[in-house]
């Protein structure tokens, strides 16, 4: 765990169900994509390069991301997208680790 | 809500404090407006709100935000304003043939298109990084990421803290998360300690702007209080670590920004590293429709020009905020009055003489503004040799090429016929990944300068093309617009629909 949410769980949506690389993971509406990833230390896109802006310029937060009501897998800049219940995220545009 | 098939009087891309504030003037005048904007809920980077679902306990409380919040609250109960939020603008085009411009933009993966009478641009600005080796590591991010994941997750992105950097923001955010509870492992100034204080010296600084000072002297005794070690006349040198930041490194530097080689470095360790040296302009998009630009060293690179109601080049798209150079919220609110006055003359809904009255106070109000901006804009300048001591010989440039400062000397020694940033970019692809050089222009263009002995104004912008941010072929092609997506891609410029 990197880092840590204000107040812990109080003040957020409720609890939602979230697999980060197929591993379950603690998350709560309204987070984003990129707040999960740096909660569980886990950088995103390319190999070796960080997140950097979290504003939607850089795009070293691409991931793909997988839900049960969407045909396909879709990639996504992780810092503008809510986490939502259901959603599988993967690191890296393709899934790519 | 917004309506594809209606032509609105007013198109604003950018939902800070310059499109609210154009917008409640346009709405007041009874124009159609839609606001356009990446973020899901408006507000801009300085207010970016906590997502709905989120309790707003505590929310950018302060003197500072009062009046942005009440434009905000205002501009959000406005009935008759269409939104469009996440939603990316790809770009803006003049509509052939018919009065105005057409945008294209996405939404998760729907595409869209709107059409405007006029089109305002105000979608802000964003951090210059730094190079120097280890900055594009896991753990290294802006000083203003740092601050949103804090103002809008509630989230404290790292265990240790460490602030790098030239600008006073830096002390801003140090301070928001020591209050939330985080751990700051130290603030690094490049400027000695003499130079952050000499501000104090200015009192005619202190007292048209004494909340922006309390505020800062504020944090800064609230830092020294909670000992955090403060570092004055100090770069990055390096950030070192596994596959992570865990240490960083620290250069002494001189008032010009010259290695201090004889002075011993310093190792701190941290797990986060925010930098804050300067900010760039997003000048992009209205560049892309033709507006004129011109270079600004001091507020943002490449900012666009225009005429006293904020009209750029091309008749009809006006700019506002940052993207004219980069001057504070409270300077893009007010032009975001100026353009709102500018549009709702273009629209004829008032005459010239009428928006120059109601103009007036604005101006005013700007102008005092803009000084205060500019008198901070020197004393945050990053020192001249600064950011080429920390480059050093070899570290990434463009982040999403990997392409380094020993790649980019390389190629301009050998080819002599590289004068502009555009040839640079087509020799070394620095500028060609999926920022699309946003965040490499300024220090490649600057190592370019440095090299050829040429100002950057000299050098010219990378240029700026459609679409303004990378998007998936299936999106475009979903929405059925394949001549669309054909005659943008090779550039024939024939309306879309
Ligand atoms: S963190 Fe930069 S685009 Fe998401």
């Amino acid at each position: 765990m990197r880092g840590k949410r204000v107040d812990g769980a109080s003040g957020r949506g409720k609890p939602i169900e979230v697999r980060l690389n197929g591993q379950p993971v603690e998350a709560y509406e309204g987070e984003t994509v990129l707040a999960l990833l740096i909660l569980h230390g886990e950088r995103a896109g390319a190999p070796e390069r960080g997140p950097f802006c979290n504003m939607g310029v850089c795009h070293d937060c691409l991931v793909t991301l997988s839900h049960s009501d969407q045909a396909h897998p879709r990639e996504a800049r992780a810092c503008l997208t809510a986490a939502t219940d259901g959603m599988s995220v993967f690191i890296g545009p393709g899934g790519r680790r | 809500m917004t309506n594809e098939a209606t032509t609105y009087d007013a198109a604003i891309v950018g939902a800070g404090p310059a499109g609210l504030a154009a917008a409640r003037e346009l709405s007041s005048r009874g124009a159609r407006v839609v606001i356009l904007d990446e973020q899901a809920r408006p507000g801009g980077q300085i207010m970016r709100q906590r997502p709905a679902e989120f309790a707003e306990d505590g929310w950018l409380s302060g003197g500072l935000y009062r009046k942005l919040k009440a434009l905000l609250r205002e501009v959000e109960s406005l009935r008759e304003l269409d939104w469009s939020m996440s939603t990316t603008v790809l770009g803006v085009a003049d509509a052939d043939g018919d009065e105005g411009f057409v945008l294209t933009a996405v939404r998760a993966d729907e595409s869209l298109t709107f059409r405007a009478k006029t089109v305002l641009c105000c979608n802000g600005c964003y951090e210059r990084p730094a190079v120097f080796p280890g900055a594009v590591k896991p753990g290294v991010m802006g000083a203003g990421a740092v601050q949103t994941l804090l103002k809008s997750q509630k989230i404290v992105a790292g265990d240790a803290i460490f602030f790098a950097g030239a600008h006073p923001f830096q002390l801003l955010v140090a301070a928001q998360i020591a209050q939330a509870g985080g751990r700051i492992a130290g603030v690094a100034f490049a400027q000695s300690r003499l130079r952050v204080l000499s501000i104090l010296k200015e009192p005619w600084l202190l007292v048209s702007h004494w909340r922006v000072f309390a505020t800062a002297f504020g944090n800064l005794v609230r830092l020294r209080r909670a000992g955090v070690p403060l570092y004055f006349g100090y770069a990055m040198k390096e950030a070192i670590g596994a596959n992570r930041v865990e240490t960083v490194i620290l250069q002494p530097v001189d008032s010009g920004g010259r290695a201090r080689t004889r002075a011993p470095t310093k190792r701190v360790d941290a797990d986060l590293l925010a930098m804050s040296y300067a900010f760039e302009a997003s000048s992009e998009l209205a560049r892309q429709v033709g507006a004129q630009s011109r270079w600004s060293e001091l507020s943002g690179g490449w900012v666009a020009t225009h005429s006293q109601l904020m009209e750029s080049s091309v008749p009809g798209l006006f700019v506002a905020g940052e993207v004219t150079g980069v001057a504070g919220a409270d300077a893009s609110l007010v032009e975001g009055c100026l353009a709102g006055l500018g549009m709702a003359v273009a629209l004829g809904s008032i005459d010239a003489e009428e928006a120059a009255r109601c103009a007036a106070p604005h101006r005013r109000r700007l102008r005092n503004l803009l000084r205060f901006a500019q008198y901070l804009a020197r004393l945050a300048a990053v020192p001249a040799q600064l950011f080429e001591t920390m480059a050093g010989a070899s570290a990434v440039v463009c982040r999403c090429e990997g392409v380094t400062r020993a790649d980019i000397a390389e190629a301009l020694a050998g080819n002599a016929q590289i004068s502009t940033a555009n040839s640079l970019k087509l020799f070394t692809r620095a500028g060609m990944g999926l920022c699309q050089g946003r965040l490499c222009y300024a220090n490649a263009a600057a190592q370019m300068a440095a090299q050829r002995g040429a100002r950057v104004e000299t050098l010219g912008p990378f240029q700026a093309q459609w679409p303004a941010r990378p998007v998936s072929i299936a999106s475009l092609i979903a929405a059925g617009d394949e001549d669309c997506v054909a005659s943008r891609t090779t550039k024939i410029r024939k309306p879309c629909r």
